[in-house]
């Protein structure tokens, strides 16, 4: 098992600090999720990718992509995660050569025929078994690595108590989940979209029929009614803040936040957060107090209620959702800093979501602390003030005397909340 | 071609003899899931005893949490020993330690949702995979398609309760701690959901392993199986039906396929149907993907969207 932390000038520091690996639908969001700290970045193509809703990538996409993130020490993996069926065959070999053409740093695959051709291509690029083949054991991670894989996505499914012994036992990256949406069955085993909607689940599809509603019924009675919730399969959201240090501990390669659909604001929030969690945990271990200060700054970007998957203990009913839409409602993302002028102390935002003179707006960033400020004053892009922001994407400009940097992100605050 | 069972009792195993079927799935109690019946080892061997044409498949199709590993290997050793004449897996870490041992049982690969491509399957016969359970949502003619392209043996639904999905959680246990309503969750209970706005119900139970649902309405293939004579193994699922009732059904499929070797299929496999409908009138039958597509490209999701409410929570 690789080294986790060594004693440095009579302190021990953690040498084997996890990446941290995020999701974008977008090379906007690609680039915030690495301004924010991720150290990798997950992409679908316009081919061979689950999640058919996102703004996919093309060819030219995933070439700026490995740019950008190539220059910022980052890396990038492409999803190739469908299940292949018959018509799908065609055209993959050329696809997989383009993209380690030019330079993704891994695929992330689901089929074990993608596996054999990378392999068979001699490919430089790295393959990882996608968390769709549901892999649990040491034994079944034994039979990827054999066939030449350098990571496997473990399940969902598996507990601290499994994952601890798996990473004792197996040489082979490993990458876990450590925040975001989860599948209440097993991964790639969910034929519920197919079957109520004639839309594939395993090739990006899924229409979420496990999130529905259901009537329940025990011998031919309904069980339940007006009084009774309907039954339903919906998982609320995983987020392993409190966990980190001890997935940092058993030496998980890299932290996984799902997310390919979500916003720019949930990315970097989620992003920033986790990645001063990382750092400051590394930093200084033994000293290192938990501070819910974190699990409180994901919360801002929520849009489901939280729980801990299956990591410590096996998920009850207080892990799912019943009859309730989100009762943990995002805080307004409003404004993307472009610049900041330090001698007027005034700064050009792109407005994102409407805000008014006397709300506050809390500004946060991959670069300092959380800022807090009343707006006294909003400008247009003639420099004429007025009253409210109300255009998408509208030049403004503010009056905030702390220092603020290209790329903060600033969100509405609720009032009762501050 | 020959019709596999899975099987429900060991009652009418006689007469499933005399029809020349010979070929049964059984549950053993650990690491199987979705079986029609459960048999301990020396039932097994019984069973394997009863006639030397017989060959048993031993369902071990759990996916296999690593705490559980242990027992798996001995689960495995035993089936080695009583000389099962295959098993029907999911998890790659069975194959392994079955690769590792060398065992000589049929390794089926049954993952229920992934066997949807040739050369995927050929890549795992590779590996050591004998046969494999194509899924069941594709169209028949990709099952075709692929069944062309392999070299290893090939196993199809042609009747009765559909996979639909299954979950490490407790379903079930967890609605009934959220809404404090008593009933029991295992299979025998007929607990069934509905989706709002879908006319078509589940079933739905729990055992060790989690949660499963299947479809209550059965695909059947009666009508239509002079098309599957390619195939090596032909899939009768036994759950959710009467024993004698499913001796009947698989009595149906021996008929037709010797009306389609004598000639005759196209004329009585009418009566065929009326029979089985006859038989089962509370079934609801049907082809399920056997002639019919699923979408996932983003335009085709729109078209489908258009036809749908919204049912989602969020």
């Amino acid at each position: 098992m690789k080294e986790i932390s060594q004693i440095i000038n009579g302190k021990r520091v953690i040498i084997k600090k996890p990446e941290l690996l995020a999701p974008a639908g977008n090379l906007e969001k690609l680039k915030i999720a690495i301004l924010y700290g991720a150290d990798a970045v997950f992409i679908g193509g316009k081919e061979f990718s689950l999640r058919s809703s996102a703004s996919n990538f093309s060819l030219e996409d995933i070439q700026e992509a490995v740019n950008f993130a190539h220059n910022h020490h980052a890396k990038i993996h492409v999803t190739c995660n469908i299940i292949l069926h018959v018509d799908n065959l065609d055209g993959l070999e050329d696809y997989l050569l383009a993209l380690d053409k030019i330079g993704v740093d891994a695929i992330i695959v689901a089929d074990p025929y993608i596996i054999y051709l990378a392999k068979k291509l001699n490919l430089k690029l790295e393959v990882h078994v996608s968390t769709q083949l549901s892999t649990l054991n040491t034994n079944a991670i034994s039979f990827y690595e054999k066939l030449g894989v350098e990571r496997v996505v473990l399940a969902r499914e598996v507990n601290y108590k499994d994952l601890k012994e798996i990473r004792e036992n197996i040489n082979v990256d490993l990458e876990y989940f450590i925040h975001g949406a989860m599948c209440i069955h097993y991964s790639g085993r969910c034929m519920l979209s197919n079957y109520f909607s004639r839309r594939d689940a395993n090739r990006g599809g899924c229409s979420q029929s496990c999130r529905w509603y259901y009537d329940i019924y025990h011998q031919g009675n309904k069980l339940n009614n007006e009084e009774i919730v309907p039954f339903s399969m919906s998982s609320k959201d995983m987020a392993l803040v409190d966990y980190i240090p001890d997935l940092i501990e058993l030496g998980i390669d890299s932290f996984k936040i799902e997310g390919r659909m979500k916003s720019l604001h949930y990315i970097a929030t989620v992003v920033s957060t986790y990645r001063k969690l990382i750092d400051d945990y590394c930093s200084d271990p033994d000293h290192f107090t938990y501070d819910d200060k974190y699990l409180k700054e994901i919360q801002k970007a929520a849009n489901r209620a939280l729980c801990t998957g299956f990591f410590k203990e096996f998920p009850n009913s207080e892990f799912q959702l019943y009859n309730q839409r989100d009762e943990h409602p995002t805080q307004d993302f409003c404004v993307r800093v472009l610049e900041y002028n330090d001698e007027t102390k005034q700064v050009m935002v792109e407005q994102r979501n409407y805000f008014k003179i006397g709300d506050f707006i809390e500004f946060f960033s991959a670069l300092h602390d959380n800022i807090i400020v009343e707006i006294k004053k909003i400008y247009n892009e003639d420099r004429v003030e007025v009253e409210v922001a109300n255009h998408p994407m509208e030049i403004l400009y503010l009056d905030i005397d702390e220092k603020l940097y290209e790329n903060d992100m600033g969100r509405k605050v609720i009032i009762h909340e501050r | 071609m020959a019709l596999i069972v899975n099987l429900n009792s060991l009652d009418y195993i006689y007469d499933y003899l005399g029809l020349g079927v010979y070929n049964f799935v059984v549950g053993a109690p650990v690491f199987s899931c979705r079986q029609a019946m459960t048999l301990n080892y020396d039932e097994i061997t019984a069973l394997k005893n009863s006639n030397e044409k017989i060959k048993v498949f031993v369902l071990v199709n759990a996916l296999i949490e690593q705490h559980l590993l242990d027992d798996l290997k001995k689960h495995l050793q035993y089936l080695n020993d009583i000389k099962v004449d295959g098993i029907l897996f999911q998890d790659f870490g069975v194959l392994e330690i079955c690769r590792e041992n060398q065992y000589r049982f049929e390794k089926i690969y049954m993952p229920d949702t992934l066997n949807t491509n040739h050369m995927t399957l050929s890549f795992l016969h590779e590996q050591g995979v004998d046969g494999a359970f194509l899924a069941r949502e594709i169209s028949l003619e990709e099952k075709k398609v692929i069944n062309d392209r392999i070299k290893m043996k090939t196993m199809v639904q042609i009747h009765g309760v559909e996979y639909m999905a299954y979950s490490k959680r407790k379903l079930l246990t967890n609605y009934k701690e959220i809404t404090g309503l008593t009933f029991h969750v295992d299979k025998k209970e007929d607990i069934q959901i509905r989706a709002n706005g879908i006319e078509e119900n589940c079933h739905i139970f729990e055992d060790d392993y989690g949660t499963h649902v299947l479809s209550c309405k059965q695909i059947c293939a009666l009508d239509v199986l002079n098309q599957f004579m390619d195939f090596d193994y032909l899939y009768i699922d036994g759950q959710y039906i009467d024993e004698v009732l499913l001796l009947e059904v698989v009595n149906l499929y021996v008929q037709a396929i010797e009306f389609i070797h004598n000639g005759k299929y196209s004329k009585e496999s009418i009566e065929l149907m009326h029979l089985l409908y006859r038989l089962t009138p509370y079934i609801e039958y049907y082809h399920s993907f056997l002639f019919d597509s699923t979408v996932y490209k983003i335009a085709d999701v729109r078209k489908r969207e258009k036809n749908e409410g919204n049912k989602s929570n969020y």
